[in-house]
């Protein structure tokens, strides 16, 4: 009788055991299916409180999940706790669904959390527009929370593959603000003259820089002259190192009453093999009240330091004669092409 | 009080350039940038001719077609969306790069960013500058024609150049604005922007100029 009353008993307590680890199963294999169903969220860095952490996840889970809930079912609105979200974004989010359900793709979110003015901010939830066309449906929720890690804002952020469409088609102009640069140097550099500041202009030119002016000759040029003939008008180019240059440009300031330098057709070019090097062709005209005259200055502009650039050749060839002659025509001024930059 | 201290500001810029050099009217605007504490809030109108209304490739998002200066790319376009009969100015993280160009445009009523101008002098001189953002168009703008060029944009950075022309005396002043993109769209973001101011245009023939090698 005992031996079989145990064996009733233990057929019961194994029935049940049985029907326990079943249903430990089946709840096991829903929770494996739910949560391949759902997106998981993490936030791996930008706040250091770990309950508000936790509490921001918990919020966005339960934004993801109530997506869920109003997506599967047509017609019903999103209903989201106000523990996890205020109104106001509530409201957008309403907004958003009027054009197109959401629902956020199976994946694991890991992100970084911004610190705003207002809060903090997640960025880059994928979210699908289920409305949207295929091409179009992915989108990226960005997310604010209030510094009590409540919900406080929800919109669709920016969809990156369009910018680099029209980044693109925008290459060419990268430059324009690098260009507009040189104009200011190349103003700063005029001023410089018309204010005699030799200090400044000691600072724009390279130590090393290399100063050739031509001048019109009407006597036999010594042998430290290099001489050129140019539409059959002799012009001699004196080579002046930045010493000599400046010692010279000194005496000129100090006895001239009245000094005026313009300059006219700026023209810029870039270096074809350096990026940093740039060429500027100008017409100068420089009034004093003992003399005057007009010529072409050719600089070759050093902006590896944008914010101190320097001047590594100037040369200056004359335009005009005293009788308005032509003396040097455009093709023949120097260039950026006409000196070789050695490194 | 406010509309005399515009009119005071607005007449002084006007008189920069014309008889001062680049170093004295660097110094005058650096000064008056200095002293500004008080925002004027000022925008131009928001003119809609219909003419120059242009869809997009955007559903709802419509491009008013301004000028372009020196480079097409350079304009004075704005974005705006019709919300039932009315149409508004963009300006939200669903169009991030429109919503820069339209508060560049000056076109946002509520800026409130602010900006750190590396101001570059006459001299090689460089002087740092924090300020409302909206003190730069409220200086300028008034008397003064914008464009604006967003040369980048991606998840981190946006760079743009601002460019506000004095088309009477034809110099300009330029910002080449850099800014992380978190700063967008929330309180007191800030912009960094190196500022070059004066630069004369009259006498320049070329700034592509080819290459003669």
């Amino acid at each position: 009788m005992l031996s079989r009353y145990f064996k009733k008993t233990d057929y019961k307590m194994i029935r049940m055991n049985f029907r326990k680890i079943l249903n430990l199963f089946c709840i096991l294999f829903y929770a494996q299916i739910t949560q391949a169903s759902i997106a998981s969220f993490k936030i791996i860095g930008g706040i250091d409180n770990s309950e508000l952490k936790a509490k921001m996840e918990i919020n966005i889970i339960s934004m993801i999940d109530a997506f869920k809930v109003a997506a599967d079912n047509p017609g019903s609105n999103v209903k989201i706790d106000k523990d996890h979200i205020t109104k106001n974004a509530l409201d957008d989010i309403r907004k958003i669904w009027k054009s197109s359900a959401m629902s956020c793709p199976p994946v694991n979110i890991i992100t970084r959390c911004l610190k705003t003015s207002e809060g903090y901010q997640v960025r880059g939830i994928p979210i699908d527009m289920l409305e949207a066309d295929e091409k179009e449906a992915r989108q990226e929720l960005t997310v604010d929370f209030l510094p009590n890690g409540i919900i406080n804002n929800v919109s669709i952020a920016i969809e990156m593959h369009r910018y680099d469409e029209l980044m693109a088609e925008k290459t060419s102009d990268l430059d324009y603000a690098r260009r507009q640069k040189i104009i200011s140097f190349i103003e700063d550099f005029r001023t410089a003259y018309n204010r005699r500041d030799i200090k400044m202009l000691t600072s724009i030119y390279s130590d090393k820089a290399l100063i050739i002016t031509g001048r019109i000759i009407s006597e036999k040029p010594n042998s430290d002259l290099t001489r050129m003939t140019l539409n059959n008008n002799k012009v001699v180019y004196i080579k002046q190192d930045k010493q000599q240059y400046l010692v010279n440009l000194e005496k000129v300031f100090k006895t001239t009453k009245f000094l005026n330098v313009k300059f006219e057709d700026i023209e810029i070019v870039q270096h074809p093999k350096y990026d940093e090097i740039y060429g500027v062709t100008l017409k100068q005209y420089w009034h004093t009240n003992r003399y005057s005259d007009e010529g072409y200055l050719f600089l070759m502009v050093d902006f590896r330091n944008e914010d101190n650039p320097i001047i590594q050749v100037r040369t200056w060839q004359p335009y005009k004669d005293k009788s308005g002659n032509i003396i040097i025509d455009k093709k023949d001024v120097f260039h950026i092409g006409s000196f070789r930059i050695v490194r | 009080m406010k509309i005399l201290f515009l009119i005071t500001f607005l007449f002084h810029f006007a008189n920069v350039n014309s008889q001062t050099d680049k170093y004295e009217s660097d110094k005058m605007i650096l000064q008056s940038l200095r002293q500004s504490n008080l925002i004027i809030n000022w925008h131009a109108p928001l003119c809609i001719d219909k003419e120059r209304l242009e869809k997009t490739t955007e559903e709802n998002l419509l491009r008013l077609r301004g000028n372009s200066f020196q480079i097409a790319s350079l304009r004075s376009d704005l974005y705006l969306h019709k919300d039932k009969d009315t149409y508004k100015v963009v300006y939200g993280s669903k169009w991030p790069m429109e919503s820069v160009i339209n508060l560049l445009m000056n076109m946002v009523y509520d800026n409130d960013y602010k900006i750190n101008l590396r101001y570059h002098l006459y001299g090689n001189k460089i002087e740092n500058i924090t300020l409302p953002m909206q003190i730069i168009f409220d200086v300028f703008a008034p008397y003064m024609d914008i464009y604006c060029n967003v040369t980048f944009i991606n998840k981190e950075e946006i760079k743009a150049v601002l460019v506000f022309h004095n088309a009477k005396r034809n110099f300009i002043h330029m910002l080449d604005i850099k800014m992380k993109t978190s700063q967008l769209f929330i309180k007191k973001g800030i912009f960094e922007a190196d500022f070059y101011t004066n630069i004369p245009q009259d006498n320049v023939k070329s700034i592509f100029q080819k290459n003669r090698l």
